[in-house]
């Protein structure tokens, strides 16, 4: 077995595939053979995140698959391009590839050029010529220098499309989150009896999804992965959730389906905009600058509402909280922690670098930005407002979204920083939290927050490690929630106007408004929190709740790492990630913000 | 035509026929061998039919199997070319292989579910099979007509086979009625066609395709009589697509209809009604130099058959949501699905655009007949074998079935998926290429069509949507099958060894026609359709 990401992204689903031959009655192998297989497969993501610090701290020394992108291309896929070909024609197609992005955007503007290479070369010559074209063009994509562990598969050879996968700062945190709450959410779901079979395989199936969600760098290839997370949460919910499941899992398919179809149209739109066709993403962030500013406004739009579905940004956020009351407990914890990053990751790698003069004009800063302000206090208030523990839980990450937004609107080092990190502390927190609420209803048999009272005496242990997850999600300092929060706070702040010479990176939000509203949503965060805290925890114990066990082995196995992750993240961010996120997210910024104005130095 | 010459006296006619007309018909006959050899199983099949008892005539499937295989086999062995046959009534091309091996190849598990199919167990088998080897024929000769005479006989076959199928269950009400009712709007739009394909023969003087679309584009176009006869003819097309305004019979027809046969309607039958409309509706002009300020026709067919391909999708979404019967809804899903491929053939029929654009539109409807055949014959395999356990075809009779029957289930909701259009199936990979040859064509249309440039954008928009509506009915025979009814431990239902071979071969299929669809989808891009040039 191969360290790579292809073993990774496909070993939950070989795992599911092994377990869909073992007959159902044997219940404990299947949950057994499942949760190696998530074992195995955390094991290898941690491999990759240790390969990938290693190599992004000397990015020389890296050899293999830790080589970078644009090495990779070079080296190795470029020269494959033209393969195939005889010696004459491969000598006439190497000649005629422009060396770099501005080559060929003359060679594009000259009317008719490509026309008549395209009768030069003949049509194998002319595919060849598109082939490693597209590759040159990724190849000087800033972006390409950070990307790692390349795995580059023509796949459906008429379209141009490629089996296209690597990480980089911003993917590799998440692949790894996923395949720890993979392990963690298979080890809770021990308990689950009805359709045993069934659900542990489709559970290993959206393991495969979302990391390969994370990693394809193909937008075809990103799109497939994107939808085929659809399926098995569709039966997740449907199947073992609560009593109104069935509603929450067909609003929850047709609003995600809703968004990617306009994802869909945005893609095609874009690929047949460059001759020759590409759905590289890498390419198409050297070539985004080509787009027309109205018709990058429309691609914009159209796929930034596929993200604000899944994110979920106001006013689209209604599926969450039903998806996420009728979900079982381990279902939660996937779609809080990893399913509602696919949104913001998407943000960050297609929406803003592709389209970026359209993520950079001042109306969409501002409607960005506004909706992170909405979804911080509007969900602060609505988790205020629930008597529903869970339902709690899930506004609360509504609102814990929506630093994400304004981290991202803000377009500084600061705060894209904040914003990835948020995303990253916001999957340990609010799977944590879920994982809280789980085993307390797993107990009580109900969530109604009023009927609860002074679990603490009875429950201690769970009430410690509770405890860190609130704390987290309040942005207590010393937990992870506080330094995410802090950046993307600072991030936001720091805005003079649209200005980017001398290196300024400050905020692209030239009004401090936006900060101080959302910082009523800290406030807000306190009360809700310290309010669950008093309902669930504090005062008296009540007759019923006297036989309660603290929490059993399978709880603790699922809530420790998370606490301990917490604290980690809390007190050694700069260490644990932040210093290996920040080149990548770097150079992202920079692109992003190669469209803003440049206001006259100094000015 | 050459025998309605009559400048040529009759000696140096009879001398000609002698001389070459006999020599080319014979000639042809080594081409048309795959058809001769399905019309001779068919009879086979009668005749054995007679002598063996009743109890027996259910096994004559197999013969009629081995036809199937045989015909197809000739037609991989014989090295094509493209050619006319019969004094041009017949093309040979890779279009028209493509659409054999589709006939005879897919017809192998039409056979199957009719095998196990509880539903048929005591009809008179052995006519059954023949008139479905016929009836298959009539498809083949569909999709490799070359003259409106042949294309319209062909056309008939199909027809009048299917007319029988339907209503193979005399003694049933609804069977007979379906059968009634299938005749008398088939024969109307029969009729109008045959006025549509006359009209046609008039204004070009001749019978064959080719030469019919190339006097469309010479000189200055047909204009208005163009325009007029190719509206007649797609309505005759139209009845066998199941697209609007001629698909009112599809949901009473699959009703009635014994399941196998609705779903050999529901495929076969639109099969060729695709095939040969994106034949006779080639590329051609019917105005090359509109006059200023009047209308242009050429412009106007096109917009003409995209609001037809956008209305025909949103009706049959739309009526599907409410149907309660799995056969209604398929017929519903299968209207929709007819607009869906509409798409491809828009491209065709816009003066102008480049070959490699109107090519897309071909392999593009011609890869999702494949997905097409893959995901509804397979959900209809489904429903047949469920029908055996049930004998009912309600939706709410589906109530935890899925739990009883898992692989029944599970394959259901693969194929279920693949209608909706989502990965990793060939559903999706066929609509992903319609969608994509659409806007692709953009690009290639000529000068001055902006209105319908915008036009093929809504379209997309409106195939996009529908798919976000689709989803609602197809998940619900998904949510009755699993949500409705939650039974983990319910005592599993028997399924017949064929069947379940018959459904694991489309799941198969399904999952291929996406992760292996580059070799397949080279193969379709390069299909072409004769010219006669």
């Amino acid at each position: 077995m191969a360290l790579n990401l292809t073993w990774l992204t496909f070993l939950p689903l070989l795992t599911a595939g092994i377990v869909l031959l073992i007959p159902s009655r044997n219940k404990g192998l299947i949950k057994f053979i499942s949760v190696v297989g998530t074992v195995i497969t955390f094991i290898m993501a941690t491999g990759l995140a240790r390969m990938y610090m290693e190599a992004e701290a000397n990015p020389e020394a890296a050899t293999g698959i830790s080589r970078s992108a644009d090495v990779m291309l070079r080296e190795v896929y470029i020269p494959a391009a033209t393969n195939g070909l005889s010696d004459e024609l491969r000598a006439k197609v190497e000649a005629v590839v422009p060396k770099t992005t501005e080559e060929y955007k003359a060679l594009e503007a000259q009317e008719g050029a490509i026309a008549a290479l395209e009768t030069d070369l003949g049509a194998e010559g002319f595919k060849a010529w598109g082939e490693a074209t597209e590759l040159t063009l990724a190849l000087d994509a800033e972006q390409a220098t950070t990307l790692r562990f390349v795995e580059l598969v023509p796949w459906l050879k008429p379209f141009n499309i490629n089996y296209f996968m690597a990480v980089d700062g911003l993917s590799m945190p998440l692949v790894w989150l996923t395949a720890l709450l993979g392990v963690l959410c298979l080890v809770y779901s021990w308990t689950i009896d009805k359709g045993t079979k069934a659900y542990f395989v489709l559970f290993l199936f959206l393991e495969t999804g979302l990391i390969g969600v994370f990693c394809a760098l193909d937008f075809f290839l990103f799109y497939v992965f994107w939808e085929v997370v659809l399926l098995p949460m569709y039966f997740l919910i449907g199947i073992w959730g609560g009593p109104n499941r069935i509603y929450a899992a067909i609003k929850f398919f047709i609003y995600t389906l809703v968004g990617s179809v306009l994802m869909l149209l945005a893609m095609l739109v874009m690929y047949f905009w460059y001759e020759p066709h590409t759905f590289n993403m890498l390419t198409l962030m050297q070539l985004g600058p080509e787009i027309p500013l109205n018709a990058q406004l429309w691609l914009f739009m159209g796929i930034f509402i596929a993200f604000a579905i899944k994110v979920p940004i106001f006013p689209f956020h209604t599926w969450l909280p039903d998806a996420h009351v009728e979900a079982p407990t381990a279902v939660s914890v996937v779609l809080a922690g990893v399913l509602l990053k696919m949104g913001g990751y998407g943000l960050f790698r297609i929406a803003y670098p592709m389209l970026n003069d359209a993520a950079t004009h001042q109306g969409i800063v501002y409607m960005v930005a506004i909706l992170g302000v909405i979804n911080i206090v509007y969900g602060a208030f609505c988790a205020l407002a629930q008597t529903d523990f869970k339902k709690l839980v899930a506004y609360s990450s509504v609102s814990h979204m929506g630093y994400v937004l304004l981290g991202m609107a803000a377009m500084s080092y600061t705060g894209v920083n904040g914003a990835v990190l948020q995303m990253f502390t916001h999957g340990i927190s609010s799977a944590m939290l879920f994982l809280v609420v789980g085993v307390i209803y797993d107990r009580a048999h109900h969530r109604d927050l009023n009927d609860f009272g002074g679990i603490a005496t009875q429950m201690p242990w769970y009430t410690g490690i509770a405890t860190v997850g609130f704390f987290a999600s309040l942005g207590l300092p010393g937990l992870c929630g506080f330094i995410s929060e802090a950046l993307t706070f600072v991030g936001a702040w720091d805005g003079e106007g649209l200005i980017n010479s001398d290196g300024y990176t400050g905020s692209s939000i030239d009004s401090q408004w936006m900060v101080w509203v959302s910082l009523l949503g800290v406030v807000l965060g306190a009360a809700y929190i310290l309010w669950t805290i008093q309902r669930v925890y504090l005062g008296k114990l009540q007759d019923k709740y006297k036989n309660f066990k603290d929490v059993s082995l399978r709880e603790l196995i699922a809530l420790v790492p998370l606490g301990v992750l917490c604290i980690v993240v809390g007190v050694f961010p700069q260490w644990f990630i932040l210093d290996h996120i920040q080149p990548s997210l770097k150079v992202m910024t920079d692109m992003i913000r190669s469209a803003l104005p440049v206001v006259g130095a100094g000015g | 035509m050459f025998l309605l010459n009559t400048d040529v006296n009759l000696a140096e006619k009879y001398e000609r026929f002698g001389s070459e007309v006999i020599p080319k018909v014979v000639d042809s006959l080594h081409w048309f061998a795959p058809e001769l050899q399905l019309a001779i199983f068919a009879i086979a099949v009668l005749l054995l039919d007679l002598f063996l008892p009743r109890k027996m005539s259910k096994h004559i499937a197999w013969l009629a199997i081995g036809g199937l295989i045989y015909a197809a086999a000739t037609t991989f062995g014989l090295h094509h070319e493209e050619k006319k046959l019969f004094l041009g009534m017949i093309a040979i091309d890779s279009y028209s292989v493509f659409f054999k091996a589709f006939f005879l190849l897919g017809g192998i598990p039409f056979v199957l579910l009719s095998y196990v199919s509880k539903e048929l167990e005591n009809a008179r088998m052995g006519e059954y099979y023949a008139i479905l080897l016929a009836t298959i024929l009539g498809g083949m000769l569909m999709a490799s007509a070359n003259h409106i005479l042949m294309a319209f006989m062909a056309l008939e076959l199909l027809s009048l086979g299917s007319y029988v199928l339907v209503g193979y269950h005399k003694r049933q009400n609804k069977s007979s009625e379906a059968s009634l009712k299938y005749i008398i709007y088939g024969s109307v739009a029969s009729a109008i066609m045959a006025y549509g394909l006359s009209i046609l023969y008039g204004l070009s003087g001749s019978g064959e395709i080719p030469k019919i679309l190339a006097t469309l584009t010479a000189d200055e176009g047909m204009g208005f009589a163009g325009f007029f006869a190719l509206l007649l003819t797609f309505m005759g097309l139209a009845y066998k697509m199941a697209t609007i305004p001629m698909h009112f019979w599809s949901p009473d027809v699959y009703e009635g209809a014994p399941t196998p046969i609705t779903a050999f309607l529901s495929v076969a039958s639109k099969a060729a009604g695709f095939a040969l409309a994106m034949r006779l509706f080639g590329s051609f002009s019917l105005d090359v130099a509109p006059e200023a300020g009047g209308i242009d026709y050429s412009e106007l067919w096109p917009i003409f058959l995209i609001v037809i391909a956008i209305v025909t999708m949103t009706l049959g979404n739309l009526a599907a949501l409410t149907q309660t019967n799995v056969k209604r809804l398929f017929a519903y899903s299968s209207i929709a699905h007819a607009g869906y491929m509409m798409m491809g053939v828009v491209l065709l029929q816009i003066q102008g655009i480049e070959d490699q654009a109107a090519g897309f539109g071909i392999s593009s409807v011609a890869y999702y007949l494949l997905a097409y055949l893959a995901m509804n014959l397979g959900a209809f395999a489904v429903v047949v074998l469920l029908e055996n356990k049930t004998g009912s075809v309600e939706l709410e009779e589906y109530a935890g079935l899925g739990w009883k029957a898992p692989f029944l289930g599970f394959s259901l909701v693969i194929f279920l998926f693949s209608l909706v259009g989502i990965p990793p199936t060939g559903g999706f990979m066929g609509k992903f290429q319609l969608i994509m040859a659409a806007v692709n064509s953009r690009g290639a249309l000529p000068e001055g069509t902006e209105f319908l440039s915008a036009m093929i954008l809504v379209m997309v928009a409106f195939a996009l949507l529908n798919t976000a509506v689709s989803v609602y009915y197809y998940l619900k025979i998904i949510k009755t099958m699993f949500f409705s009814k939650i039974d983990t431990n319910a005592e599993k239902i028997a399924v017949p060894v064929l069947g379940s071979v018959v459904v694991a071969l489309c799941l198969l299929l399904t999952i291929y026609l996406f992760v292996s669809a580059s070799s397949l989808i080279t193969e379709t891009l390069h299909l072409e359709i004769y010219t006669g040039a």
